[in-house]
Parts: C-alpha cells; sequence; structure tokens
C-alpha cells in the first residue's frame, strides 16, 4: 500500500505530534512506541475504557488513601466538643488532632454542611468562640493528623526511590488569601510546606497539594508517631511573618518562620466557621479522587487508635462487662478490645457519682469514682474500683453504664 | 495537688498505672508502656521536674 508514513512524525507539530513505526506501533509525543500505543503526557478520555487489566505505574489502584475519617464519618469521643483550646489533644473527629496555643477557643462539631454532588456526609466544623484578633507570637491553632511509621513506608522516604506526596482536600473557609499545610517528618525533625488560597470566603473549594519526594531522612517501618500533617488556622509571629516567600517549600529541618508564614488568621473573629472533608494523602505526583470507604471499615480502622465501648449519649443503662467483686469493697472486669491497638491504650473515662452500676443477685452497687486499669494489653485489659458499699467477696456481677454523662473508651493514639 | 496520681493495687508491689486529672472533663488512667503516648507525656511531665501524687 501506497501513502502510510512509516518512522516519521504524522503530524507536523512534531515531538507533540503522532509517530507510527515500521511494526504498527503508534507513539503521541512518542517516537519509540514498544506497545501498540504509547502516550507521553496526560490522556483523558470521555468514555469508557476497558482493558484486560490496568496496571499502575505508581500508587495503586484501591487503598490509595493513607490517611483515616478523611470524610468525618467517624467521631467516637464526641460530636461536638466545646471551649477546646486550653489543652491540646482527640476531643471530636477520630484521627484528628487539635493543637492551640493562647487563649483562642472553639467548637469541634460534626456538621452536615459538605461540598455538593461529592458524596461526603460530614464535614468537621472549626467554630471559634474566643477570637484571636492579635495573635501574641507564641499564639497558634492547628488541626492535625499523625500516622505511623508503618503507614507511610510506601512514599520509600530518605531513599533514591522517594516518592511525591499528593494531599488533596475540600474545605469552606472564612477568610480569602493563603492558608498553609505542613508536612512534617516528626522522626528527623523535617518538613515541608505547601499553601492553598482561598479565593471565596465561606465557599466549598477543592485543592490539592503536591509535596516533593525526600530522599534524606529515611522513616522507621512501625507503629510509633512518625509523620503529620498540620492544616494552620492562624499563627502568632514566631511561625509567621506574614510573608509567604518565608515559607520553607523545600524539605529541610523543621524551622519556626518556615513553618506558617503568609497563613490568613481563621481565628480573628467570632463569626468564622471552618470547614473541611474530603482530606486525601496519597503516593505519587496527582491528586486522584477521593477514596470512599464504608462506615465499618473507617471505624474498624479507628479503633486501632480509640474505642468507646460504653457512650451515655447514645445509651444509658448499657452493659459493659461481666464483672466480679474480688473482694467486699473491690469490683473487677475484663474487657477484649474488638482489633488490636496501636499500643496499650489508656483507659478514657468520664465518672461521677453513680455513673456505674454494679448489678448482682438482685443488688445495685455504684461506682461514684474513677476505674483503674490493670494487666493492660493491646487487645485486652481488666480494670478496678471501689463500690460505695461493701459487697459479697466472688459473687459475679454485671457492670452498667448508668448515666448519660459517663463514658467509658480506651485511647492509643498518637 | 498534682494533674499526676499513681496508682498500686494491693496486690503489686510498686504502682502499674497513673491517673491523669487535668480538668478536660475527661480522666486517663494511664499504664507504664512506652509505646503509650500518654505515657511519654507522663514521663516528659516528670523529666520537667514534675513529681506525681503518691497512690492511696
Amino acid at each position: 500500500m501506497s501513502g502510510i508514513r512509516v518512522n516519521e512524525w504524522l503530524h507536523n507539530s512534531g515531538t507533540g505530534g503522532i509517530w507510527q513505526t515500521s511494526a504498527g506501533n503508534v507513539g503521541i509525543a512518542s517516537s519509540v512506541p514498544t506497545t501498540k500505543l504509547e502516550v507521553t503526557g496526560d490522556a483523558k478520555i470521555s468514555g469508557v475504557t476497558t482493558a484486560t487489566s490496568f496496571l499502575s505505574s505508581q500508587g495503586q489502584l484501591s487503598h490509595r488513601r493513607i490517611n483515616m475519617n478523611g470524610a468525618m464519618q467517624v467521631w467516637q469521643r464526641s460530636t461536638s466538643a466545646s471551649s477546646t483550646g486550653g489543652s491540646n489533644g482527640y476531643f471530636a473527629a477520630d484521627r484528628y488532632r487539635s493543637s492551640n496555643n493562647g487563649s483562642g477557643r472553639h467548637t469541634i462539631s460534626k456538621d452536615t454542611d459538605t461540598p455538593t454532588g461529592e458524596g461526603f456526609g460530614h464535614s468537621m466544623k472549626i467554630d471559634v468562640t474566643t477570637a484571636v484578633a492579635s495573635p501574641s507570637a507564641n499564639n497558634y491553632n492547628f488541626i492535625q493528623h499523625r500516622i505511623e511509621g508503618q503507614d507511610v513506608a510506601q512514599f520509600a522516604k530518605g531513599t533514591a526511590g522517594a516518592k511525591q506526596y499528593a494531599l488533596s482536600f475540600w474545605v469552606k473557609s472564612p477568610k480569602t488569601g493563603v492558608h498553609v499545610i505542613q508536612w512534617e517528618d516528626v522522626e528527623n525533625s523535617r518538613s515541608v510546606q505547601g499553601t492553598y488560597t482561598i479565593a471565596s470566603a465561606n465557599a466549598w473549594e477543592k485543592h490539592s497539594i503536591i509535596f516533593p519526594a525526600d530522599t534524606s531522612g529515611g522513616i522507621s517501618c512501625d507503629g510509633s508517631h512518625r509523620m503529620q500533617l498540620y492544616f494552620w488556622l492562624f499563627a502568632g509571629s514566631t511561625y509567621n511573618d506574614g510573608n509567604v516567600n518565608s515559607l520553607g517549600t523545600t524539605w529541610a529541618s523543621t524551622g519556626s518562620i518556615s513553618r506558617a508564614s503568609g497563613q490568613v488568621n481563621v481565628f480573628d473573629n467570632t463569626s468564622n466557621n471552618f470547614y473541611i472533608t474530603g482530606i486525601q494523602l496519597e503516593v505519587g505526583s496527582v491528586a486522584t479522587p477521593f477514596e470512599h470507604r464504608s462506615f465499618a471499615d473507617e471505624l474498624a480502622r479507628c479503633q486501632r487508635y480509640f474505642y468507646m465501648i460504653a457512650d451515655g449519649s447514645v445509651a444509658t443503662g448499657a452493659a459493659i462487662a461481666d464483672g466480679r467483686f474480688l473482694g467486699a469493697t473491690e469490683v473487677d472486669f475484663m474487657v477484649s478490645f474488638p482489633c488490636t491497638m496501636r499500643s496499650t491504650p489508656s483507659l478514657y473515662q468520664v465518672s461521677g457519682a453513680d455513673y456505674f452500676k454494679i448489678m448482682y443477685a438482685g443488688y445495685n452497687q455504684y461506682v461514684d469514682g474513677n476505674w483503674t486499669i490493670q494487666y493492660a494489653q493491646p487487645n485486652g485489659c481488666s480494670h478496678y474500683a471501689t463500690p460505695d458499699a461493701t459487697g459479697v467477696a466472688d459473687k459475679p456481677a454485671q457492670v452498667i453504664l448508668q448515666n448519660s454523662a459517663a463514658r467509658l473508651g480506651y485511647t492509643a493514639d498518637l | 495537688m498534682a494533674i499526676y496520681k499513681l496508682n498500686q493495687h494491693s496486690s503489686e508491689s510498686e504502682p502499674s498505672s497513673v491517673t491523669l486529672t487535668d480538668g478536660s472533663g475527661v480522666v486517663l488512667c494511664i499504664p507504664f508502656d512506652n509505646d503509650n503516648t500518654d505515657y511519654k507525656d507522663y514521663l516528659a511531665w516528670v523529666a520537667a521536674g514534675n513529681t506525681a501524687d503518691a497512690a492511696d
């Protein structure tokens, strides 16, 4: 046949055009196609694509999302924690830690305000209740997500094959302008920062940040706290000189000014509400669509870090466990956790007068104070407490949650 | 009164946990486990020169 051109560009756009080899291989922006079709660069197909299989050269097709509870589905501790800011910790949404320095206070709550049509049921709302219009030098507030070393091993950090980090999320901020995200290697005290710029206040926007690979600072593949994300909400002059050019956008030792410079003040007014959902951290240079998970899947992942066995706001009169009187003045019970926790957990409790009932042989007694954890390990533990009246040694008993404010859980978070 | 108080069961020869009451409304009973984040925070508090209340 005449007119078939091979081993040359079929379009006069040069290296950006189409190339066909004598073997019938076609390259788009590639003059050395080794398969029937080879594309250098991105390809966009509006219709359905089928194949015998799809082989991803970077990342993976499922389980791409490394962070947990990114769609704000799981709130075991509380769906609303008010006046937070006096201490740092996990108060509401599972796996998202709140840190504050200064007089700023806020309520963290589970909200149904979400970006339309994206399939999210909930967001995390930060409602500023005590504003910090003029932060002192050391004042700050950020949301943090901490990750075990073994869950970031796929980034190959500290090796020649280190991978990029793709972070994406939906956010609705009361402030236009620059917002900062810090990605920190806790093990080697190294950080890199990225920014997203809010164009319209109080409107949902999707943003993504691609953090560079880091060939320095290897991460131990273990269950310890090794890397963490910071979503900065405001920062005083120690961390923020007001100039985004001071921000460290390449990996370096964790500094101060380099961490949050340019960050707007989300806490400058008590009318401010900040929302976030759809957080996804994954391997690679591209932020892929959010990987939704079932509630059961996300809850199970979160229970490695926190397990609420009884919550009075959900059900009073709820059974916790079988127990017994070890002696006349001590009642004990044991619990097995639904999954192996990250470490031996702490006992998390909200207790008070008659918050827990000890029921045996037609008698009711109550625990007024705190339970003490004993013989604990990552799969279960024992507890003991002194009831408010003398019981009968060796009597079996049921331990019942008795007050709507009572809580009993286990925390092994990072 | 310190925010931390040691716990020692009558069957134990030494304390095996410490209770944190920091006014947040949540009380933590923390086992002595080096991988536990709350225990690390307790050790840092002690290293800063503080002393927990003795067990009853």
